[in-house]
């Protein structure tokens, strides 16, 4: 990131700030898009986020700082609107595991449906440690800068997301009890 | 099914890169530029020294300075006229023969009823308005004596972001069933300025006619006040609204700028016990807006135990900001520039059990 834009963005620059939301918006949109599994949700975090960002730029005392900084900002925006999404939404889909669908155990290789279902599955604290570093490729350091978190916080919570994540996967696709399969 | 570990996490990132539907950063990002004009930057929540970078220590000296400038003006301007400067303010609601229970604002946890959240601030309809009122809500706790607003739990019914013209002052109105509109208007920091909290009455048919308008601009309170007719108001004079409970809200900034989302049992222990005492075992005090994140805790007082931390705060060496207690009581600890600071502030808790931000915008 332009370490002169953030500067110029922190000083109340419209244009500096516009040029700096254009190349943060997509990879802010996906990266939400891949927290929160639901686009419109994604669309109101990114926008909360980057006014957020617009809004509290001139608090940032450290413009090198700024990358990391926004990502934290997208996180908690991914945070509000999942609790908004639950709090005014009860009956939304999005944080209720998928239960439709029949997993084939014959299947040798992980399927979306699975991940998906083992994805949603997730607390939004693992879903995002998970996309930081899978998606992102984000450094452990670059994480905990980005949740806030302790180095070693942001690792045991990716070992647990992974952990949890792959005996879901394992779960999902497990013939159910009672049945035998030859 | 049994795989390796290598390949189960080639497998999620396969699957991450794949978008899980169809994304359009263009129409977000043109969301986002049409927001900018009405989303004024908030600086700090702390004083100027703490953005100072670390080793300018001059800034933590006038920061002593601003506490005993901050209690000098702050105590004139809560106690006298509400806000800086020669404005008129318009008589206190009440001040004969406060209940017992409205004065000291009830002791119990009170149910909340969200109407729905407030927008975003961001959403505030632009263009000209009329001149900002010279009355005066209060900054700060309230004279001691005055009565608070009645009934104290009152059911919200609409709530919607001001704002207008070039200038960037954003507030927040709150209509209530009973009829009560309660709204304010930041300045900004650079105009050091708000209105504080203001209340006025509207009448059952006023509740409906500012229900039916869908325009933003059309409900600035300021306008409103020239547009409805008068059979829609049971009382159209700017009074202040005195709540009957305040929230005292925390935030922890680190040394490099950020506010670290602490549990409140960490944000406790960082402050002097006989602080700590007074916050313990308060009920948490929901935000009715968009304005702060996970990072502040704010929890329940009545006004006589505000009164009590507030005198606390000051004699446990928190600082003021001079500045900022022109629109927000508000106490910092921090051992100076670079290192962790803690802030503390009273926000008026609504009829609808929620508070808002005196200085968001």
């Amino acid at each position: 990131m332009d370490r002169e834009t953030v500067i110029r963005a922190q000083a109340g620059d419209q244009e500096a700030f516009t040029r700096l939301a254009g190349g943060l918006t997509p990879t802010f949109l996906a990266t939400a898009h891949r927290i929160l599994r639901d686009i419109f949700l994604a669309e109101d975090a990114t926008q909360r986020a980057m006014l957020n960002i617009w809004r509290g730029l001139p608090r940032l005392r450290e413009p090198d700082r700024f990358e990391a900084w926004s990502y934290r900002l997208l996180v908690r925006a991914c945070y509000s609107e999942a609790r908004r999404a639950r709090r005014w939404a009860p009956a939304n889909a999005l944080l209720a595991p998928d239960a439709s669908g029949t997993p084939d155990p014959a299947r040798a290789v992980v399927d979306r449906d699975e991940l998906e279902r083992a994805f949603r599955r997730l607390s939004l604290d693992h879903r995002a440690v998970v996309v930081l570093r899978h998606y992102r490729h984000l450094s452990m350091d670059e994480i905990s800068n980005a949740l806030g978190i302790p180095v070693g916080t942001a690792a045991s919570r990716l070992h647990y997301a992974m952990r949890e994540l792959r005996a879901a996967v394992e779960a999902d696709a497990r013939p159910a009890a009672g049945r035998v399969t030859p | 099914m049994t795989r390796g570990y290598g390949s189960f996490i080639d497998a999620i990132e396969t699957w991450l890169d794949e978008p899980p539907g169809e994304e359009d950063a263009e129409s977000v990002l043109a969301r986002i530029v049409a927001d900018l004009d009405a989303t004024p930057q908030r600086h700090s929540r702390w004083p100027d020294w703490l953005l100072l970078e670390p080793g300018a220590v001059l800034g933590f000296g006038l920061g002593v300075v601003a506490t005993l400038i901050g209690i000098l003006v702050g105590t004139q301007l809560i106690v006298g006229t509400g806000v800086g400067g020669p404005t008129r303010l318009s008589p206190l609601p009440s001040m004969a023969s406060p209940s017992p229970s409205a004065a000291l604002g009830s002791p119990t946890p009170r149910l909340v009823e969200f109407f729905p959240e407030c927008p975003p601030y961001a959403r505030a309809a632009l263009g000209t308005r009329p001149a900002a009122p010279t009355e005066r809500g209060l900054v700060g706790l309230p004279p001691v004596g005055s009565s608070p607003s009645t009934p104290e739990v009152g059911r919200l019914v609409d709530c919607w972001p001001v704002n207008g013209g070039n200038v960037p002052y954003v507030g927040m109105a709150r209509l209530y069933a009973d009829g009560r509109l309660i709204w304010n208007y930041y300045f900004g920091e650079g105009n050091s300025r708000s209105t504080g909290h203001i209340e006025q009455r509207l009448t059952p048919e006023g509740v409906e006619l500012v229900r039916g308008l869908d325009d933003l601009a059309e409900k600035d309170p300021l306008r409103l006040g020239e547009s409805l007719p008068s059979t829609a108001w049971e009382e159209r004079t700017i009074r202040p609204y005195v709540p009957a409970r305040y929230g005292a809200c925390l935030v922890v900034i680190d040394g490099a700028g950020y506010n670290p989302v602490l549990a409140l049992t960490e944000k406790l222990g960082m402050l002097p016990p006989e602080v700590s005492g007074l916050l313990r075992d308060r009920e948490p005090v929901p935000v009715g807006d968009d304005s702060y994140d996970d990072s502040f805790d704010c929890l329940g007082l009545t006004t006589a135990d505000a009164r009590r931390l507030d005198e606390v705060l000051r004699d446990s060496g928190f600082a003021q900001d001079e500045q900022r207690n022109r629109y927000l009581l508000e106490y910092h600890l921090g051992d100076g520039p670079g290192s962790m600071t803690i802030s503390i502030w009273f926000e008026p808790v609504f009829p609808d059990g929620s508070i808002g931000c005196s200085d968001c915008g």
